[in-house]
């Protein structure tokens, strides 16, 4: 309890409120924007952090991914459009509320869902962590080099039906991580002679370019403004005290919030989704999905929020993202000297101050989304050619601010390239920080146990969570042939 | 017939070329490394991706010998019918992607030059005027206030010394 109470005084102390607020504005207008997600907002704000005590940093992060993954359901509701991939399913019953004049109800079900999804998701981290923990202890190399593989076999999963541009893209991220020095002999790799490339890529400066910048370029493209924005009639507290009149989604949306959000690689994207499906085949008038039932936007809303704290309990206890936004998060705290797992609960108050942070973050968007939400919504009537500058300016300055290096600019763009090019092409972006973040965890851990087992293979298998990890990679590996076998047979059946 | 947009650019195609290229020179720069650590991990990823960019090429070529269209690519309704008042279906693109990137190399070339104050003021006032935003004055006000907000926010509260640019170092020292 006593550090709990000096976390509390840790981030209720300083300028950490200030800069929660900041970040859930921040969140908030980024969200609101269709089409741009947690994975830009965090992508843009995590250069801003570096100055930044730690505890400010993850604190500010967190509560611009909680209150982004919020507003994007704003775009979702408001105006059909996604405003991230965790709130496609906002969409499918959001706006046909919307459309029956329902829009403020609507909002209302989305902020209530999301603060409790919150709130569940934030007492699993708290749960689950030191059981996690405790696990992650047992740990060594084989089991990290396992866990690495097991996130890195999801990749296909989290592909969004895209399963062969996930893993080439997993692959490809794998190999940008393999430019620089070898572990172990720390030979220079895939340099090409070229100095700058010596420390390999900054993961920054290509998340941004990736992330953000390809943006500015896709909105230069479209031009005039986002959106039109629906009128608001009816009462947003209205649409919050509903909640509590299904309590079965509630329960459901935040089980499978959790599920997937502990799960290494598979995050807001397959969260919303799932919740979708699963609430529809268990709802008693199915054909009301789709046409404005309440209970069809609150599971997503309630599992996108679970999700998103659930994504950092791998995170801090394994050091394995739990999303590619996660990725992000493992890289501030990396930026910031934190060390993710035994370390970093073993870091003194600094953990229970991030928790309390990211409590707070809750509360936080929900209050100034129930407040202002509507005004959030605006946002959507800034042209393209003042935003497509703010963007590209505020990329600029984060990629040089890592490193102080003119360069690190110009991998921005040259990543913002390609970024825009995953764009037009729909590959899921996503998966390629998530091979990048994975790549080195799983080759330097490889090594590492092969050092230990004099080159043994057998040695990568002979402990009880080596060998259930084993068991998952090949569960998943075997998972899309089973099922294409499985549709063949039953299109057999049925000819 | 319609007035319809076409772009002929294959994103996909494109993208597929870079990967497979870059997995292609990672292959074979992996048989000139000491030892096995340092090119194992390299020489397995980039085998598996070569191989999956061949049969997603592949899939593409047969696709398209297979199809009567040709790769023009155009706007989805949902696209237009819910973005921006003034993007209608037959609007030629704002501003096409390479100019986006002229452009941001262009502010990073004045960046290095001049520095990151002007040159953001600069490229901060192009990009709407290029992007036909009609109030010139707002544009610039827009630009002005940029620039110096983002100077008084990294330069004094996050202490990140942004580049004075070449000029004024050779011009005052530093």
């Amino acid at each position: 309890m006593d550090m709990w109470w000096q976390g509390f005084q840790l981030a209720v102390g300083g300028n950490n409120l200030l800069f929660l607020l900041i970040g859930t504005v921040v969140g908030l207008i980024i969200g609101a924007l269709p089409g741009l997600g947690p994975l830009f907002a965090v992508a843009l704000m995590m250069p801003l952090t570096y100055g930044m005590p730690p505890a400010t940093a993850i604190i500010m992060l967190a509560a611009v991914h909680a209150a982004c993954a919020y507003g994007d359901s704003l775009a979702s509701i408001l105006v059909n459009v996604p405003g991230g991939v965790g709130s496609v399913a906002s969409c499918w019953d959001g706006f046909p509320l919307a459309k029956k004049g329902k829009a403020a109800p609507a909002l209302g079900i989305s902020a209530g869902g999301s603060l409790f999804g919150g709130l569940v998701g934030w007492g699993s981290l708290v749960m689950i962590s030191p059981v996690l923990m405790n696990v992650a202890l047992k740990m060594g190399p084989a089991e990290y080099f396992m866990l690495a593989i097991l996130a890195l076999s999801l990749l296909s999963l989290s592909s969004q039906g895209k399963a062969i541009q996930g893993l080439i893209l997993g692959g490809f991220g794998m190999l940008l991580a393999f430019v620089g020095s070898a572990p172990i002999t720390a030979f220079q790799r895939m340099t090409f002679g070229v100095s700058y490339l010596e420390d390999g890529f900054p993961l920054v400066p290509v998340a941004v370019g990736i992330f953000a910048l390809s943006q500015a370029m896709v909105l230069a493209e479209k031009g005039g403004m986002l959106a039109e924005v629906r009128d608001m009639v009816g009462s947003v507290w209205e649409g919050v005290t509903s909640i509590f009149k299904m309590p079965y989604t509630l329960i459901r949306g935040s089980i499978v919030g959790i599920l997937l959000g502990i799960m290494p690689a598979l995050g807001l994207s397959s969260a919303n989704v799932v919740a979708y499906m699963t609430e529809r085949r268990a709802s008693k008038e199915p054909d009301t999905f789709g046409k404005g039932n309440p209970a069809g936007l609150l599971a997503p809303e309630v599992a996108k929020s679970a999700c998103i704290v659930g994504d950092l309990i791998p995170t801090f206890t394994l050091g394995i993202p739990g999303s590619s936004t996660t990725a992000l998060f493992l890289a501030a705290m990396v930026l910031h000297g934190i060390q993710p797992g035994a370390a970093f609960f073993q870091s003194g108050p600094l953990p229970y101050a991030i928790f309390v942070g990211i409590l707070l973050a809750q509360f936080a968007f929900f209050i100034l989304g129930l407040l202002f939400a509507k005004y959030f919504a605006k946002v959507v009537l800034v042209p393209t050619s003042i935003l497509v500058p703010i963007i590209t300016v505020l990329s600029f300055v984060g990629a040089f601010a890592i490193r102080n290096s003119i360069l690190d600019i110009l991998l921005t763009i040259v990543f913002g390239v390609i970024g825009f090019l995953l764009t037009k092409s729909k590959w899921p972006a996503a998966t390629f920080v998530l091979g990048f973040v994975l790549a080195d965890m799983a080759e330097s851990n490889f090594h590492r146990a092969m050092l230990i087992t004099g080159g043994s293979f057998i040695g990568l298998v002979s402990s009880p969570i080596s060998i259930f990890l084993a068991f998952g990679i090949a569960a998943l590996l075997a998972w899309p042939l089973v099922g294409s076998l499985r549709s063949r047979s039953r299109r057999q059946a049925a000819a | 017939m319609e007035n319809r947009i076409v772009s002929k650019f294959n994103y996909e195609f494109a993208l597929l070329i870079i990967i497979g290229g870059l997995a292609v020179s990672f292959f074979a720069q992996t048989f000139t490394y000491p030892g096995t650590i340092a090119g194992l991990f390299p020489r397995i990823v980039s085998t598996i991706v070569i191989l999956m960019v061949l049969f997603l090429l592949v899939a593409k070529f047969r696709s398209k010998s297979a199809a009567s269209e040709s790769d023009e690519e155009l706007l989805d309704d949902e696209e237009v019918g819910t973005w921006g008042k003034s993007v209608s279906k037959h609007a030629l693109p704002v501003m096409n992607w390479k100019i986006s990137v002229l452009l941001m190399l262009g502010y990073f070339v004045l960046i290095y030059l001049i520095g990151f104050g002007i040159g953001t003021f600069l490229y901060a006032v192009a990009i709407p005027l290029l992007l036909q935003y009609k109030n010139k004055l707002v544009a610039v006000v827009f630009a002005l206030v940029t620039a110096v907000a983002l100077i008084v926010l990294f330069g004094t509260l996050f202490y990140v010394p942004l580049p004075q640019g070449l000029i004024f170092e050779l011009l005052f020292g530093g």
